[in-house]
């Protein structure tokens, strides 16, 4: 798999938290079993492969500066959450099998429960608080609550920036392309067929989709 | 003692209702006239989705407070064990680590709870968590249904063990049972006789299905948030139920019920897992309390799977007696299930309760095995006993060449259903199943892979209440209006009916009106299992709105100089020959400050049917190449009394459906018998149903009046999903011939029964 920018390579060991799990991943496809234990080992690992303790980070979180010193295990969803306030990006498996961190990161919908938050340093992170807000909402959110593509809600923020993501390359996608660009997304209550006609009422830049 | 009056109400399908005399409980309005609702019943957005969709929602996951600890569960990495020693002296070192010790001497699953461990960041939690050295004596264990049934298996427990209930069950007597080894049973139930129906046969057949685990896996893993305000404990939960939360724990905290405050804003889905305050719940309140700090205990991904609740799996056997025009004449049913180390697993409520089957003899065991509790998810038992049934009555119709439809009237008095049956089919293209064999042979005889199915089932469900709900509606002089219950919304969407029927009364639009839910210091709410909170809930607004605007036609009627009863209340007037005032006014005329309205939830009027029925279609694609099987198309036909919120009604049968093609293709916890241990407990081999999975999908209510309550509301929850995952096998069957009788309908499955994958040794 070729990597692109939303995977940069750690700048300062080397080491990603994606990167050894992607191994992991590889070693473990015969023998599922072993995957959590391994998981947690090489979090464990990774700290103490990393011993300088917390560390300075600066990253641009919808267009403010936020800084911080993390450890450097800590994951972006992490600093997001506890550090920064922004819980509107939820973990859901905090391996990003579920899509409910997702984020953007220079514009590209990214996992942050996969991604060091080191690795985002001097980037820009936009996470569903920074799409828009009750008051003012982005199209796209404004589509997600006109055609109720929301039950619970916890799935939600990852679904609406997922689809964010997709329309700012793709203004016009077809239904496949959202499917596809929600396929990391998971959501339990069964919102799915209110996602894609949300994401296809944004594009058409009619977010008053009504569902028969 | 007199006969109380009785009004005359009309009940049952739109165009064909008829007339029922019922006794309107005192205090309580009168049902909702047919075609009588300007606002409720309609489609609207969701009142929170603006909060939702831009992450201000606040779920219990998301409780920050400055020196707030995070809390760990060290849990059994054995199927059986005793705790031979724990050692923590290391982990104690670490700064700011406290613990909670329960002293257990036995773990029975992989995944139990050992210890709990508080510190000051979740990552520092998880170092001390690693930290301490338990030394297990690992103890037999047996995994497997089939197993632990078997004389001479490890036994799960040496003592009988008593049935425990939780809000989302179904109601009914946990009747002590007999327990033999690890089998807790037969219950028997069951109506008519049986031996008679069997003798009037002209044949008999069985089937045997079966039915593997499938766990809850709401977004938001189960979590609480504690917090000790002197002697008050103060908790956010994600619960299902703020009051069953709060019940239990001040019983097994042992505090007065006035001393527990429970909260849930938001709850990132349940779907029955999600009642109690769980050990989980009640290690994070000793953890502050000890502490003295606020605590959030959140599970991670892989505890959720292994330790928070799951469905049941089942082994079903259905022996049917016929008539050689397809009338059932007698159902003997036997179900074996195990929910590990709970109880609970009976799946006989659809056998008696779907169809017209005019003796019923039904026996439910329950297994118990060295696995995470299971616990009441959506419908529990349901789509299991769907499942049996329904496939039992297609092989009943492929034995007497019959249309499977045709099969089911033959069987179904239900007017509603048989409306339903009629509408569906019609939708879905019923009518091109014959043309659709026809294709399916000519792909055979083409060698092209592809085949085509239709298929369907029926629903059941209960009207279950919550009795004791109620309902406050405080209007203020300024002309805001509040409506207060502390029920909690999992996604169903609640707080837009309570607003929506509030705003009907009070001739108000939607958005006026505030809902306050989640708070165990409101009024009493039911706990959303089993399809009961609308139900429970609606019809309690709406004697609080009735009454609220009972006493501002009392202020208008001073104010206009107008008799109250001359008075029209809409879209924001109050209005009588000729003379008006607005609603602003007439509250700035409120003898106090606020007006405050209370609505009980009334108990349900006599005489009508308290089943909720549905009937859902399935049309598949199956490659007979891979096994794979696509579904295109569901059509789902329910009723659901008097839908308040349409949106949120049509949403929840999307979700119901979504939800039952998981479990129908693709669900399967995993369990190595050699260890005991859970191999898959996560979303990435545990497989859930994703967007490219979800099909197109066609809910229709019908308009139906049931005539229990004075907005004859009812749930749909359940109902949504109890067929889907039969309707699907029919389909499949219909597309291949090849009949499935265990779920999840894997490829591997279905290219074994086709015989195009070689035969391999599986060793026992």
């Amino acid at each position: 798999m070729a990597d692109d920018k939303s995977h940069p390579p750690d700048r300062t060991s080397g080491v990603t938290r994606r990167g050894l799990i992607k191994g992991i991943a590889t070693a473990v496809t015969a023998a599922s079993a072993g995957a959590t234990a391994l998981l947690v080992e090489t979090r464990h690992e990774l700290e103490a492969a990393n011993p300088s303790g917390p560390m300075p980070v600066s990253i641009a979180v919808n267009g403010v500066a936020r800084t911080g010193s993390f450890e450097p295990r800590t994951t972006l969803a992490e600093a997001l959450r506890d550090s920064w306030g922004l819980t509107g990006t939820k973990v859901g498996c905090d391996r990003g099998a579920c899509g409910a961190c997702t984020v953007l990161l220079d514009g590209l919908a990214v996992n942050s429960c996969l991604m060091l938050v080191h690795d985002a340093d001097g980037r820009k992170v936009t996470t569903v608080e920074g799409l828009g807000s009750p008051e003012a909402m982005a199209p796209i959110q404004k589509a997600f609550v006109e055609a109720d593509a929301l039950q619970c809600g916890f799935c939600t923020p990852g679904m609406v920036v997922s689809c964010a993501g997709l329309l700012a390359k793709n203004p016009s996608p077809s239904a496949y392309d959202v499917k596809e660009a929600v396929a990391g997304n998971l959501c339990r209550c069964g919102t799915y067929t209110g996602v894609f006609a949300a994401c296809e009422a944004a594009a058409q830049g009619k977010p008053e989709v009504t569902r028969g | 003692m007199a006969d109380a009056p009785k009004t005359k109400i009309e009940v049952g399908l739109a165009g064909k209702t008829t007339v029922m005399e019922v006794e309107i409980p005192a205090g309580d309005p009168p049902p909702y006239k047919v075609g009588e609702r300007p606002v409720t019943g309609k489609r609207r957005p969701r009142l929170d989705g603006p909060q939702m969709v831009t992450g201000r929602a606040v779920y219990t996951h998301d409780a920050r407070r400055p020196g707030m600890l995070h809390a760990r569960i060290l849990r059994s990495p054995h199927a059986h064990a005793k705790i031979v020693s724990i050692d923590a002296s290391q982990a104690e070192r670490m700064p700011g680590v406290i613990f909670e010790n329960p002293g257990k001497d036995t773990v029975r699953y992989h995944g139990e709870a050992v210890l709990a461990l508080a510190a000051p960041t979740r990552a520092a939690a998880e170092d001390a968590l690693r930290a301490v050295k338990v030394v297990y004596d690992v103890l037999p264990h047996t995994v497997s249904l089939a197993a632990a049934r078997k004389e001479g298996a490890p036994l799960v427990f040496q003592k009988p063990v008593e049935e425990k209930r939780s809000a989302g069950d179904v109601p009914g007597a946990a009747a002590s049972v007999e327990q033999k080894g690890n089998v807790r049973g037969p219950k028997a139930s069951g109506r008519g006789d049986v031996d008679k129906g069997f003798a009037e046969a002209d044949g008999t057949l069985e089937v045997v299905t079966t039915t593997t685990v499938q766990t809850h896996v709401p977004l938001e893993t189960h979590a609480l948030f504690a917090e000790w305000v002197g002697e008050t404990l103060e908790v956010q939960a994600s619960t299902q139920g703020t009051f069953s939360v709060r019940d239990e724990l001040a019983g097994v905290l042992k505090l007065p019920k006035d001393k527990v405050i429970v909260r849930a804003e938001f709850t990132g889905g349940g779907f029955g897992a999600k009642f109690g305050a769980g050990d989980y719940g009640v290690f994070a309140a000793k953890l502050a309390k000890k502490a003295g700090k606020p605590v959030l205990m959140a599970l991670d991904r892989k505890e959720e799977h292994l330790a928070a609740g799951n469905r049941p799996d089942s082994w079903n056997r259905v022996k049917l007696g016929y008539k050689n025009d397809g009338t059932v004449t007698a159902v003997d049913y036997e179900s074996f299930g195990s929910a590990g180390v709970a109880t609970g697993t009976g799946t006989g409520g659809f056998v008696k309760s779907a169809y017209g089957f005019p003796a019923v003899r039904v026996a439910e065991s329950d297994v118990f095995t060295h696995l995470g509790p299971g616990c009441a998810m959506r419908a529990p038992g349901h789509p299991q006993g769907c499942f049996a049934v329904e496939t039992a009555l297609e092989t009943l119709a492929d034995k007497l060449g019959m249309d499977p439809l045709a099969l089911r009237l033959k069987n179904d008095p239900s007017e509603v259903r048989r409306a339903e049956w009629e509408i569906g089919a019609k939708e879905i293209g019923w009518s091109r199943r014959a043309e659709i064999s026809k294709s399916n042979a000519a792909a055979t005889a083409a060698g092209s892979p592809l085949r085509r199915g239709l298929g369907c089932a029926a629903a059941v469900w209960y009207t279950f209440v919550a009795p004791g709900s109620q309902v406050i509606v405080r209007i203020h002089r300024d002309g805001s209006v509040e409506a207060e219950n502390g029920v909690q919304d999992i996604g169903g969407g609640v707080r837009t009916p309570i607003a929506m029927v509030v705003a009907e009364e009070l001739g108000l639009p939607v958005a006026r009106v505030n809902v306050k839910i989640g708070d165990s210091r409101y009024p009493f709410g039911p706990a959303s299992g089993g399809s009961v909170t609308i139900g429970s809930l609606i019809p309690a607004v709406r004697a609080a709105a009735v009454h609220a605007r009972e006493k501002l036609l009392a202020v208008a009627q001073k104010l206009l100089g107008v008799p109250a009863g001359e008075i029209a209340l809409a879209n924001g007037v109050f209005s009588a020959k000729g003379k008006s005032a607005d609603f602003r006014k007439v509250c700035s005329r409120l003898p106090g400050e606020t007006l405050v309205a209370t609505g009980d939830r009334a108990k349900d009027y006599d005489g009508a049917d308290t089943r909720i029925f549905g009937a859902q279609f399935a049309e598949v694609v199956v490659d007979v190449e891979t096994g794979v099987v696509g579904v295109k198309k569901v059509v789902a036909v329910h009723d659901c009394g008097q839908p308040v919120w349409k949106t949120g009604v049509e949403s929840q049968i999307r979700g119901g459906i979504l939800q039952g093609i998981s479990y129908a293709l693709f669900e399967e916890r995993v369990v190595d018998e050699r260890s005991g241990r859970v191999l898959n407990p996560n979303v990435e081999f545990y497989k859930i149903l994703g967007s490219k999975d979800t099909p197109e999908i066609v809910p229709i209510l019908v308009d139906f009046y049931p005539g229990k309550n004075n907005a004859h509301a009812r749930g749909i929850g359940e109902p949504a999903t109890v067929p889907t995952a039969a309707a699907v096998a029919n389909a499949v069957a219909h597309a291949t011939g090849i009949r499935p009788t265990a779920l999840p309908i894997t490829p591997a499955r279905i290219l074994d029964a086709l015989g195009t994958v070689p035969k391999r040794e599986v060793k026992a």
